[in-house]
């Protein structure tokens, strides 16, 4: 279901969240295997999967230079998944099933 | 390319065989009647100046579909630059108009259809996307103008739809045939409606699940057999038939709202975007009524603007513009103005992607725009009102001004500073009168009212999208009700 492979985390900047986004990061990590891990640290070795964890539906994180970094991505923007609106209580579980869909 | 002239366009429009009533009586040749004609010059000046250099950049724009060159009015929004360009453009048109120019209401629908449309089909497997870009494809193409045509006669308000005692109140569909559907009821204030090629009718409401036959979005030709439409009344509205225009005040442009009624009209299958999906019909309105409230810091700060220069020009025709209060007063008008615009312009900074593809505003600063318009207006005209001063109601008709016996003595007594004409005030009081009082405040002032949605809907939508806990959080952390840690601040 999961490969073990870091699934690179990416913050926006934070000015005006409708979600509290280091709250589902939290979750989204207690829901994970152990083994899996969520970093926001760069390697050289491109990672397959990457979280973009934007506060607001602007996603301002969405810019060519962070897309680079991983091959795929889940653009988490407020209460929107990959532009589709989820509700705020079922993100971290959403965001969960989207990550084993793509490992 | 598909680009139409202004010439082209109201030319277009001499074709339309339509079912038109005003002052009790139905209208024979609506081009040409004088109460219609500026709202009809209102909406060609969106063609004149998508053919002029000067104003391509915003007027026109590049069809994600054909790759061509279109009026930015059929545009669907590629990113936050065309939902900017979209209000600058807007702003543009309120200058050279000094009115509404009915167009943007067709725009903001296709957005929200354009994008609502993707989310049924993900949702049901449904083919009205496909078919709602065909539909804006032909209407890209012919470069049309398209009535976005949402409000409904409602009856009694505590009603829902399915409770009405007259299902009409809400338009709804009254048959399904193997060909299409028939739909029936009435759209009220219908802004350029007979000014529009096409009617792109969208629900009212939010709907309950039993409610599927109001849950219809459809587009049908305005010449479609069963349409009729009662022209609306406006304050001064026969000074149009007046041979001497100056009391007009605008003497080309001006608006137009139409009670339009939908007496059993076929519509067939490939042009019905929505047919009872009831989960959806908040959707495709709050979009909708996102981007309309947009609209609204480009267009009502355009004809701010205009009447921002009405006053500055009638204090220099009387010889007060060096008093300070005066220049304060214009300087208040211009703070409110670029108030509304700033809110629109950042509420489109901030857009964001849809998964249909196109753009959508940010639709917090989209309400908090709107609710500005619902005030900011009024004030810019009691301060234009009050710069220019009480002749704006007692000054003479225009044919007292042209009267052989007391014209010259009308003039004498209504002489200005300097080498003004006493011609130059009085049309420029006309100008003020017709903006804040007059067929013009139609639209700048009950329309930034009550169009895109009345104030409390803003505040709902307001309540709904700010997170008060997260601001109430913040300020327990500074002031120590919450502890905050995050490194030894002492």
């Amino acid at each position: 279901m999961f490969n073990m492979k870091p699934i690179l985390l990416k913050y926006c900047g934070g000015c005006n969240p409708v979600i509290n986004r280091a709250k589902v990061v939290n979750e989204i990590k207690a829901g994970l295997p152990a083994e899996v891990m969520l970093t926001g640290k760069e390697t050289s070795e491109k990672p397959e999967l990457g979280i973009m964890m934007c506060g607001c539906s602007s996603a301002c994180l969405d810019r060519d230079e962070i897309r680079q970094l991983a091959d795929k991505w889940i653009i988490v923007s407020g209460s929107k998944v990959d532009l589709f609106p989820v509700a705020i209580e079922e993100l971290p579980a959403h965001i969960i099933q989207k990550i084993a869909a793509q490992m | 390319m598909p680009l139409k002239t202004a010439q082209g366009y109201i030319d277009s429009l001499r074709e339309k065989k339509l079912n038109i009533y005003m002052f009790g009586e139905k209208v024979q040749n609506f081009v040409a009647h004088p109460i219609i004609r500026p709202s009809i010059n209102a909406v060609a000046m969106t063609y004149k100046l998508a053919e002029e250099p000067e104003y391509e950049d915003l007027m026109t724009a590049t069809s994600n579909f054909t790759g061509e060159k279109i009026n930015r009015f059929t545009h669907l929004h590629q990113n936050t630059d065309d939902l900017i360009k979209k209000v600058k453009m807007q702003r543009l048109l309120g200058q050279k108009t000094g009115c509404c120019f009915q167009r943007c209401v067709g725009m903001d629908a296709f957005n929200a259809v354009f994008s609502t449309t993707f989310e049924i089909d993900a949702k049901y497997g449904t083919e009205y996307h496909e078919r709602f870009k065909n539909f804006l494809i032909y209407v890209q193409q012919n470069d049309l103008v398209v009535d976005g045509c949402m409000t409904d006669a409602r009856g009694d308000r505590s009603k829902s739809p399915g409770q009405q005692p007259d299902p009409d109140a809400y338009l709804h569909v009254v048959e399904k045939r193997e060909d299409g559907i028939v739909i029936r009821g009435c759209k009220m204030h219908q802004t350029g409606m007979i000014n529009s090629h096409e009617i792109l009718i969208m629900p009212n409401n939010s709907l309950k699940d039993d409610e599927r036959e109001w849950a219809v979005c459809c587009a049908v030709p305005i010449d479609a057999p069963g349409m009729i439409y009662v022209y609306g009344r406006q304050s001064c509205d026969t000074r149009k038939l007046d041979e001497n225009k100056i009391d007009v005040g605008n003497i080309h442009f001006g608006g137009q709202e139409i009670m339009t009624i939908f007496d059993n009209v076929f519509v067939p299958w490939d042009r019905v975007f929505m047919n009872g999906e009831t989960d959806f019909s908040t959707m495709l309105v709050e979009r909708f009524a996102g981007y309309h409230r947009q609209s609204y810091g480009g267009c009502k700060v355009g004809t701010g603007d205009t009447l921002i220069g009405a006053a500055k020009a009638i204090t220099d025709y009387n010889g007060a513009s060096k008093a300070s209060h005066v220049k304060d007063k214009l300087v208040e008008m211009c703070h409110l103005n670029e108030t509304l615009y700033a809110c629109s312009i950042a509420c489109s900074a901030e857009g964001s992607k849809t998964p249909s593809g196109n753009y959508m505003i940010d639709l917090l600063l989209a309400n908090i725009s709107k609710q500005n318009v619902t005030r900011f207006p009024y004030e810019i005209a009691r301060i234009a009102q009050d710069l220019a001063g009480g002749l704006l109601v007692t000054m003479p008709s225009a044919q007292d001004f042209d009267n052989p016996e007391i014209g010259p003595l009308v003039r004498k007594y209504t002489q200005v500073a300097g080498d003004n004409s006493s011609e130059k005030r009085q049309r420029m009081l006309r100008l003020i009168e017709n903006i804040t009082m007059g067929c013009g405040a139609v639209a700048y002032l009950t329309e930034s009212m009550h169009g895109a949605g009345s104030p409390q809907a803003q505040r709902i939508m307001i309540a709904r999208l700010v997170d008060l806990n997260y601001r109430k959080e913040l300020a327990e952390r500074l002031c120590g009700v919450q502890a905050n840690t995050d490194i030894d601040w002492k």
